[in-house]
Protein backbone atom coordinates (compact mmCIF):
# COMPACT_ATOMS: atom_id res chain seq x y z
CA UNK A 1 0.00 0.00 0.00
CA UNK A 2 2.97 2.39 0.47
CA UNK A 3 4.13 1.73 -2.31
CA UNK A 4 0.96 2.82 -4.10
CA UNK A 5 0.66 5.71 -2.39
CA UNK A 6 4.16 7.13 -2.97
CA UNK A 7 3.72 6.02 -6.81
CA UNK A 8 0.66 8.57 -6.96
CA UNK A 9 3.40 11.21 -5.44
CA UNK A 10 2.24 11.03 -1.20
CA UNK A 11 5.38 10.59 0.42
CA UNK A 12 5.03 7.82 3.05
CA UNK A 13 6.57 6.96 5.79
CA UNK A 14 5.92 3.73 7.27
CA UNK A 15 6.31 2.37 10.61
CA UNK A 16 6.85 -1.22 10.60
CA UNK A 17 8.35 -3.74 13.28
CA UNK A 18 10.07 -5.85 10.20
CA UNK A 19 11.61 -3.16 8.38
CA UNK A 20 13.91 -5.30 6.25
CA UNK A 21 10.65 -6.78 5.11
CA UNK A 22 9.15 -3.17 4.55
CA UNK A 23 11.96 -2.63 2.52
CA UNK A 24 12.03 -5.67 0.45
CA UNK A 25 8.70 -5.40 -0.43
CA UNK A 26 8.75 -2.32 -1.89
CA UNK A 27 8.47 0.88 0.71
CA UNK A 28 10.79 4.20 0.51
CA UNK A 29 10.33 5.58 3.61
CA UNK A 30 10.47 2.68 6.60
CA UNK A 31 10.34 3.61 10.57
CA UNK A 32 11.52 0.78 12.96
CA UNK A 33 8.44 0.13 14.85
CA UNK A 34 8.97 -1.66 18.35
CA UNK A 35 7.47 -4.86 18.11
CA UNK A 36 4.22 -6.84 15.62
CA UNK A 37 1.66 -6.45 17.86
CA UNK A 38 2.63 -2.66 19.34
CA UNK A 39 4.79 -0.99 16.76
CA UNK A 40 4.09 2.98 17.53
CA UNK A 41 5.22 2.13 21.39
CA UNK A 42 6.01 -0.40 24.45
CA UNK A 43 3.05 -1.21 26.69
CA UNK A 44 6.06 -2.65 28.94
CA UNK A 45 7.15 0.92 29.52
CA UNK A 46 5.48 3.38 31.69
CA UNK A 47 2.99 5.54 30.40
CA UNK A 48 4.91 8.73 30.03
CA UNK A 49 8.63 6.58 28.83
CA UNK A 50 6.53 4.75 26.21
CA UNK A 51 4.73 8.24 24.84
CA UNK A 52 8.02 9.42 24.74
CA UNK A 53 9.24 6.87 22.95
CA UNK A 54 6.02 7.26 20.66
CA UNK A 55 7.22 10.87 19.82
CA UNK A 56 10.54 9.71 18.67
CA UNK A 57 9.12 7.43 16.72
CA UNK A 58 7.05 9.56 14.64
CA UNK A 59 9.20 12.15 14.86
CA UNK A 60 11.29 9.54 12.43
CA UNK A 61 8.59 9.18 10.94
CA UNK A 62 8.33 12.79 9.64
CA UNK A 63 12.34 13.24 9.29
CA UNK A 64 11.35 10.81 6.69
CA UNK A 65 8.42 12.28 4.79
CA UNK A 66 10.53 15.64 4.27
CA UNK A 67 13.95 13.77 3.40
CA UNK A 68 14.45 13.96 -0.71
CA UNK A 69 15.36 10.01 -1.02
CA UNK A 70 16.90 7.78 -3.76
CA UNK A 71 15.88 4.65 -2.90
CA UNK A 72 14.26 2.44 0.13
CA UNK A 73 15.17 4.01 3.17
CA UNK A 74 15.13 3.23 7.11
CA UNK A 75 14.33 5.82 9.39
CA UNK A 76 15.56 4.93 13.06
CA UNK A 77 13.36 6.59 15.90
CA UNK A 78 16.43 8.91 17.51
CA UNK B 1 4.84 -40.92 -35.19
CA UNK B 2 3.11 -38.92 -37.68
CA UNK B 3 3.51 -34.68 -36.10
CA UNK B 4 1.64 -32.06 -37.91
CA UNK B 5 3.17 -28.54 -37.90
CA UNK B 6 1.69 -25.25 -37.77
CA UNK B 7 3.15 -22.12 -39.24
CA UNK B 8 2.21 -18.80 -39.87
CA UNK B 9 2.62 -17.16 -43.69
CA UNK B 10 5.81 -15.82 -42.99
CA UNK B 11 7.57 -19.18 -41.42
CA UNK B 12 5.44 -20.67 -43.98
CA UNK B 13 7.20 -18.56 -46.91
CA UNK B 14 4.33 -16.92 -47.88
CA UNK B 15 5.07 -13.17 -47.47
CA UNK B 16 5.49 -10.97 -44.55
CA UNK B 17 2.53 -8.84 -43.45
CA UNK B 18 0.67 -8.23 -46.84
CA UNK B 19 0.08 -12.00 -46.59
CA UNK B 20 -1.65 -11.71 -43.53
CA UNK B 21 -4.82 -12.68 -44.41
CA UNK B 22 -4.26 -15.70 -46.33
CA UNK B 23 -6.40 -18.70 -45.26
CA UNK B 24 -5.46 -22.18 -43.62
CA UNK B 25 -3.94 -24.41 -46.58
CA UNK B 26 -2.34 -27.60 -46.16
CA UNK B 27 1.06 -28.49 -47.51
CA UNK B 28 2.49 -32.18 -47.89
CA UNK B 29 5.53 -32.54 -45.51
CA UNK B 30 7.47 -29.81 -43.85
CA UNK B 31 8.71 -26.27 -44.50
CA UNK B 32 10.45 -23.49 -43.29
CA UNK B 33 11.48 -24.37 -39.42
CA UNK B 34 9.75 -27.58 -39.91
CA UNK B 35 12.86 -29.05 -41.43
CA UNK B 36 14.33 -28.60 -38.71
CA UNK B 37 11.97 -29.81 -36.26
CA UNK B 38 11.70 -32.56 -38.78
CA UNK B 39 15.21 -33.65 -38.70
CA UNK B 40 15.55 -33.81 -34.99
CA UNK B 41 12.20 -36.02 -34.68
CA UNK B 42 13.88 -38.06 -37.06
CA UNK B 43 16.09 -39.67 -34.56
CA UNK B 44 12.86 -40.60 -32.42
CA UNK B 45 10.78 -42.80 -35.74
CA UNK B 46 9.12 -39.54 -35.96
CA UNK B 47 8.23 -36.86 -38.93
CA UNK B 48 6.62 -34.09 -39.98
CA UNK B 49 4.18 -35.46 -42.52
CA UNK B 50 2.14 -32.65 -43.13
CA UNK B 51 1.94 -28.56 -41.82
CA UNK B 52 -0.58 -26.62 -41.90
CA UNK B 53 0.29 -22.63 -42.79
CA UNK B 54 -1.91 -19.66 -42.49
CA UNK B 55 -1.91 -15.92 -42.15
CA UNK B 56 -2.02 -13.94 -39.07
CA UNK B 57 -4.76 -12.43 -39.36
CA UNK B 58 -7.24 -15.40 -41.19
CA UNK B 59 -8.17 -16.99 -37.61
CA UNK B 60 -9.67 -13.89 -35.77
CA UNK B 61 -11.32 -12.53 -39.04
CA UNK B 62 -12.89 -16.20 -40.20
CA UNK B 63 -12.31 -17.72 -36.86
CA UNK B 64 -15.27 -20.50 -37.81
CA UNK B 65 -13.54 -21.22 -40.93
CA UNK B 66 -10.10 -21.77 -39.62
CA UNK B 67 -11.37 -23.70 -36.23
CA UNK B 68 -13.21 -26.28 -38.77
CA UNK B 69 -10.19 -26.55 -41.03
CA UNK B 70 -7.80 -26.95 -38.76
CA UNK B 71 -10.25 -29.95 -37.19
CA UNK B 72 -10.48 -31.49 -40.34
CA UNK B 73 -7.38 -31.64 -41.27
CA UNK B 74 -6.21 -33.54 -37.84
CA UNK B 75 -9.12 -35.69 -38.88
CA UNK B 76 -7.88 -36.43 -41.93
CA UNK B 77 -4.17 -36.67 -41.21
CA UNK B 78 -4.77 -38.52 -38.04
CA UNK B 79 -1.89 -37.20 -36.22
CA UNK B 80 0.47 -38.41 -32.70
CA UNK B 81 1.29 -35.09 -31.85
CA UNK B 82 0.69 -31.52 -32.81
CA UNK B 83 3.43 -29.41 -32.73
CA UNK B 84 2.71 -25.08 -33.21
CA UNK B 85 4.96 -22.70 -33.45
CA UNK B 86 7.62 -21.43 -32.00
CA UNK B 87 5.78 -17.98 -32.36
CA UNK B 88 7.99 -16.03 -30.26
CA UNK B 89 6.74 -12.95 -29.27
CA UNK B 90 4.18 -12.79 -32.31
CA UNK B 91 0.55 -12.09 -30.61
CA UNK B 92 -1.81 -13.25 -33.43
CA UNK B 93 0.58 -16.31 -34.18
CA UNK B 94 0.68 -16.98 -30.55
CA UNK B 95 -2.61 -16.63 -29.98
CA UNK B 96 -3.92 -18.93 -33.71
CA UNK B 97 -0.95 -21.56 -32.06
CA UNK B 98 -2.83 -21.58 -28.75
CA UNK B 99 -5.60 -22.27 -30.94
CA UNK B 100 -4.71 -25.21 -32.92
CA UNK B 101 -2.98 -26.70 -29.80
CA UNK B 102 -6.65 -26.46 -28.26
CA UNK B 103 -8.62 -28.29 -31.23
CA UNK B 104 -6.16 -30.53 -30.96
CA UNK B 105 -6.93 -31.20 -26.96
CA UNK B 106 -10.41 -31.78 -28.21
CA UNK B 107 -9.95 -34.37 -30.71
CA UNK B 108 -7.90 -36.32 -27.75
CA UNK B 109 -4.34 -35.33 -29.88
CA UNK B 110 -1.58 -34.25 -27.48
CA UNK B 111 0.14 -31.54 -28.90
CA UNK B 112 2.79 -28.62 -28.01
CA UNK B 113 3.79 -24.84 -29.04
CA UNK B 114 6.62 -22.61 -27.80
CA UNK B 115 6.57 -18.76 -27.45
CA UNK B 116 7.63 -15.95 -25.46
CA UNK B 117 6.51 -15.98 -22.19
CA UNK B 118 4.73 -12.35 -22.58
CA UNK B 119 3.11 -13.49 -25.66
CA UNK B 120 -0.93 -12.51 -24.57
CA UNK B 121 -1.80 -16.51 -25.94
CA UNK B 122 0.60 -17.52 -22.72
CA UNK B 123 -1.88 -15.82 -19.97
CA UNK B 124 -5.12 -17.29 -21.65
CA UNK B 125 -3.12 -20.62 -22.14
CA UNK B 126 -0.62 -21.63 -19.80
CA UNK B 127 -2.78 -23.58 -17.82
CA UNK B 128 -4.38 -25.98 -20.29
CA UNK B 129 -2.45 -26.42 -23.05
CA UNK B 130 2.16 -27.52 -22.62
CA UNK B 131 3.86 -24.33 -23.87
CA UNK B 132 7.66 -24.09 -23.96
CA UNK B 133 9.26 -20.93 -23.19
CA UNK B 134 11.33 -19.07 -26.19
CA UNK B 135 13.15 -15.52 -26.35
CA UNK B 136 11.21 -12.94 -27.22
CA UNK B 137 12.66 -12.97 -31.11
CA UNK B 138 13.51 -15.85 -33.13
CA UNK B 139 17.63 -15.94 -32.10
CA UNK B 140 16.50 -18.53 -29.91
CA UNK B 141 14.45 -20.89 -32.62
CA UNK B 142 17.03 -23.89 -32.22
CA UNK B 143 16.79 -24.27 -28.84
CA UNK B 144 12.82 -23.75 -29.39
CA UNK B 145 12.93 -26.42 -32.04
CA UNK B 146 14.88 -29.06 -29.91
CA UNK B 147 12.61 -28.31 -26.77
CA UNK B 148 9.81 -28.70 -28.74
CA UNK B 149 10.94 -31.95 -30.37
CA UNK B 150 11.81 -33.63 -27.60
CA UNK B 151 8.54 -32.87 -25.82
CA UNK B 152 6.80 -33.84 -29.51
CA UNK B 153 8.31 -37.23 -29.15
CA UNK B 154 7.49 -37.34 -25.47
CA UNK B 155 3.77 -36.67 -25.98
CA UNK B 156 3.46 -38.42 -28.53
CA UNK B 157 4.51 -41.50 -27.25
CA UNK B 158 1.64 -40.67 -24.52
CA UNK B 159 4.35 -40.11 -21.99
CA UNK B 160 3.44 -38.03 -18.93
CA UNK B 161 5.66 -34.98 -18.90
CA UNK B 162 8.15 -34.55 -15.77
CA UNK B 163 8.08 -31.54 -13.67
CA UNK B 164 8.21 -28.28 -15.60
CA UNK B 165 11.53 -27.36 -14.77
CA UNK B 166 13.25 -30.78 -15.61
CA UNK B 167 11.26 -30.72 -19.44
CA UNK B 168 11.34 -27.39 -20.40
CA UNK B 169 7.61 -25.96 -20.45
CA UNK B 170 5.74 -23.30 -18.29
CA UNK B 171 4.42 -24.17 -15.46
CA UNK B 172 0.35 -24.83 -15.43
CA UNK B 173 0.24 -24.12 -11.80
CA UNK B 174 -0.64 -27.66 -10.76
CA UNK B 175 1.20 -28.80 -7.09
CA UNK B 176 1.41 -32.65 -7.42
CA UNK B 177 2.59 -34.40 -3.87
CA UNK B 178 6.15 -36.15 -4.56
CA UNK B 179 8.79 -37.69 -2.27
CA UNK B 180 12.24 -36.06 -2.65
CA UNK B 181 14.92 -37.91 -2.06
CA UNK B 182 16.22 -36.05 1.58
CA UNK B 183 14.44 -34.28 4.06
CA UNK B 184 13.45 -30.84 3.71
CA UNK B 185 15.36 -29.66 6.77
CA UNK B 186 18.39 -31.04 4.89
CA UNK B 187 17.12 -29.45 1.77
CA UNK B 188 16.88 -26.43 3.02
CA UNK B 189 20.63 -25.96 4.74
CA UNK B 190 22.32 -27.45 1.58
CA UNK B 191 20.47 -24.19 -0.07
CA UNK B 192 21.63 -22.15 2.61
CA UNK B 193 25.45 -23.97 2.22
CA UNK B 194 25.22 -22.68 -1.72
CA UNK B 195 23.86 -19.13 -0.57
CA UNK B 196 26.30 -18.86 1.94
CA UNK B 197 29.28 -19.91 -0.85
CA UNK B 198 27.84 -17.50 -3.27
CA UNK B 199 26.86 -20.54 -5.70
CA UNK B 200 23.75 -20.70 -7.62
CA UNK B 201 20.65 -22.54 -6.33
CA UNK B 202 17.03 -23.63 -7.29
CA UNK B 203 14.46 -22.23 -4.51
CA UNK B 204 11.61 -24.53 -3.89
CA UNK B 205 9.32 -21.04 -3.37
CA UNK B 206 10.19 -18.86 -5.88
CA UNK B 207 9.03 -15.11 -4.46
CA UNK B 208 6.52 -12.68 -6.72
CA UNK B 209 8.24 -10.50 -8.80
CA UNK B 210 8.54 -6.87 -6.29
CA UNK B 211 8.29 -3.59 -8.23
CA UNK B 212 10.40 -1.28 -6.81
CA UNK B 213 8.57 2.39 -6.94
CA UNK B 214 10.29 5.68 -7.31
CA UNK B 215 10.53 7.95 -4.01
CA UNK B 216 7.89 10.66 -3.88
CA UNK B 217 9.26 13.97 -3.64
CA UNK B 218 9.32 15.05 -0.08
CA UNK B 219 6.98 16.73 1.62
CA UNK B 220 7.40 20.18 1.09
CA UNK B 221 7.37 22.13 3.60
CA UNK B 222 6.75 20.12 6.74
CA UNK B 223 5.83 22.64 9.13
CA UNK B 224 2.06 23.80 7.14
CA UNK B 225 2.16 20.00 5.83
CA UNK B 226 -1.26 18.26 5.94
CA UNK B 227 -0.73 15.10 7.07
CA UNK B 228 -2.86 11.70 7.37
CA UNK B 229 -2.35 8.51 9.46
CA UNK B 230 -3.14 5.15 7.45
CA UNK B 231 -2.87 2.15 9.12
CA UNK B 232 -2.94 -2.01 8.37
CA UNK B 233 -3.56 -2.20 11.89
CA UNK B 234 -7.30 -2.67 11.50
CA UNK B 235 -8.13 -0.27 14.39
CA UNK B 236 -11.82 0.22 14.16
CA UNK B 237 -14.47 2.08 16.25
CA UNK B 238 -15.45 -0.02 19.09
CA UNK B 239 -18.12 -3.17 17.69
CA UNK B 240 -16.93 -2.82 14.10
CA UNK B 241 -19.62 -1.18 13.04
CA UNK B 242 -18.72 -1.05 9.34
CA UNK B 243 -17.70 -5.22 9.70
CA UNK B 244 -14.25 -4.68 8.25
CA UNK B 245 -13.28 -7.88 7.65
CA UNK B 246 -10.41 -9.34 9.96
CA UNK B 247 -8.50 -11.12 7.47
CA UNK B 248 -8.27 -11.72 3.50
CA UNK B 249 -9.22 -8.18 3.41
CA UNK B 250 -10.04 -6.02 0.32
CA UNK B 251 -11.45 -3.35 1.84
CA UNK B 252 -10.98 -0.13 3.88
CA UNK B 253 -12.78 2.63 5.95
CA UNK B 254 -12.15 5.84 7.20
CA UNK B 255 -13.19 7.07 9.98
CA UNK B 256 -12.81 10.85 11.81
CA UNK B 257 -10.18 12.01 14.22
CA UNK B 258 -12.22 15.45 14.40
CA UNK B 259 -12.09 16.64 17.66
CA UNK B 260 -10.26 13.78 19.08
CA UNK B 261 -6.93 14.37 20.64
CA UNK B 262 -6.92 10.73 22.26
CA UNK B 263 -8.19 7.11 21.42
CA UNK B 264 -9.85 6.12 24.35
CA UNK B 265 -9.71 2.19 25.12
CA UNK B 266 -13.12 0.68 25.08
CA UNK B 267 -14.30 3.38 22.04
CA UNK B 268 -11.93 1.14 19.69
CA UNK B 269 -10.76 -2.34 19.21
CA UNK B 270 -8.37 -3.90 16.63
CA UNK B 271 -10.26 -6.69 14.94
CA UNK B 272 -7.16 -7.88 12.69
CA UNK B 273 -6.57 -11.88 12.70
CA UNK B 274 -3.10 -11.74 12.12
CA UNK B 275 -1.41 -10.51 15.85
CA UNK B 276 -2.12 -10.25 19.47
CA UNK B 277 -4.67 -7.09 19.80
CA UNK B 278 -4.33 -7.07 23.26
CA UNK B 279 -1.90 -3.97 23.52
CA UNK B 280 -3.67 -2.55 20.79
CA UNK B 281 -6.96 -2.93 22.64
CA UNK B 282 -5.74 -1.50 25.98
CA UNK B 283 -3.62 1.26 24.19
CA UNK B 284 -4.76 2.61 20.41
CA UNK B 285 -1.85 4.84 20.86
CA UNK B 286 0.14 1.78 19.95
CA UNK B 287 -1.06 1.06 16.88
CA UNK B 288 -2.59 4.35 15.82
CA UNK B 289 -0.71 6.90 17.23
CA UNK B 290 -2.83 9.78 17.98
CA UNK B 291 -1.46 11.12 20.91
CA UNK B 292 2.03 11.78 19.55
CA UNK B 293 0.61 13.50 16.10
CA UNK B 294 -1.41 15.83 18.28
CA UNK B 295 1.29 16.76 20.32
CA UNK B 296 3.18 17.50 17.26
CA UNK B 297 0.83 19.05 15.77
CA UNK B 298 0.97 22.90 14.12
CA UNK B 299 4.99 22.94 15.44
CA UNK B 300 6.63 19.90 13.92
CA UNK B 301 4.12 19.60 11.30
CA UNK B 302 1.16 21.64 9.75
CA UNK B 303 -2.40 19.67 10.43
CA UNK B 304 -3.19 16.11 10.61
CA UNK B 305 -6.21 15.01 8.23
CA UNK B 306 -9.74 14.21 10.38
CA UNK B 307 -10.13 11.42 8.11
CA UNK B 308 -7.98 8.18 9.76
CA UNK B 309 -7.88 5.19 6.62
CA UNK B 310 -7.62 1.34 7.91
CA UNK B 311 -7.74 -2.01 6.63
CA UNK B 312 -7.05 -5.59 8.19
CA UNK B 313 -3.27 -6.13 6.39
CA UNK B 314 -3.48 -10.31 6.94
CA UNK B 315 -3.55 -12.21 3.43
CA UNK B 316 -4.37 -8.94 1.69
CA UNK B 317 -3.47 -10.55 -2.05
CA UNK B 318 -0.91 -7.62 -3.20
CA UNK B 319 -3.16 -6.73 -6.25
CA UNK B 320 -6.18 -5.40 -3.58
CA UNK B 321 -3.02 -3.68 -1.54
CA UNK B 322 -2.07 -1.96 -5.15
CA UNK B 323 -5.85 -1.04 -5.17
CA UNK B 324 -6.70 -0.07 -1.94
CA UNK B 325 -3.70 2.10 -1.88
CA UNK B 326 -4.77 4.03 -4.86
CA UNK B 327 -8.32 4.17 -3.85
CA UNK B 328 -7.10 6.12 -0.59
CA UNK B 329 -4.02 8.36 -2.34
CA UNK B 330 -6.65 9.44 -4.49
CA UNK B 331 -9.18 10.74 -1.25
CA UNK B 332 -6.51 11.71 0.51
CA UNK B 333 -4.74 13.87 -2.95
CA UNK B 334 -8.74 15.41 -3.16
CA UNK B 335 -8.33 16.56 0.71
CA UNK B 336 -4.73 18.26 -0.25
CA UNK B 337 -2.93 15.82 2.03
CA UNK B 338 0.77 16.07 1.20
CA UNK B 339 2.17 13.05 3.68
CA UNK B 340 0.97 10.01 4.84
CA UNK B 341 2.37 8.15 7.91
CA UNK B 342 1.43 4.17 7.66
CA UNK B 343 0.97 1.85 10.75
CA UNK B 344 1.83 -1.37 10.04
CA UNK B 345 1.63 -4.51 11.82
Amino acid sequence: MSAELERRGLPTAMISALPPVALELGANRVVRGVKIPHPCGDPTLDAATDRLLRQRIVCAALDGLSRSISEPTMFEPG
Amino acid sequence: MRVVHYLNQFYGRLGGEEAAGTPLRMMDGALGPGVRLNELLAASDAAVVATLVCGDNFPSEQPETFRSGVRQAFEALHPDVVVAGPAFNAGRYGLASAQVCEIARQLGTPSVTAMHVENPAVSLHRRDLVIVPTTATASGMQTALSTLARLAVHLAKREPLGPPWVDGYLPHGFRRVELRDAPAAERALNMLAARLRGESFQTEIPLPEITRVEPAAPVADLKTARLAIVSTSALVPHGNPDKLRQSYSTEWRQYSLDGLSALEPGQWESIHGGYDTSAANTNPHLVVPLDALRALEGSAYGQLHPAYFVTAGVGTPVSAAQRMGGEIAAELLKAGVQGVILTAT
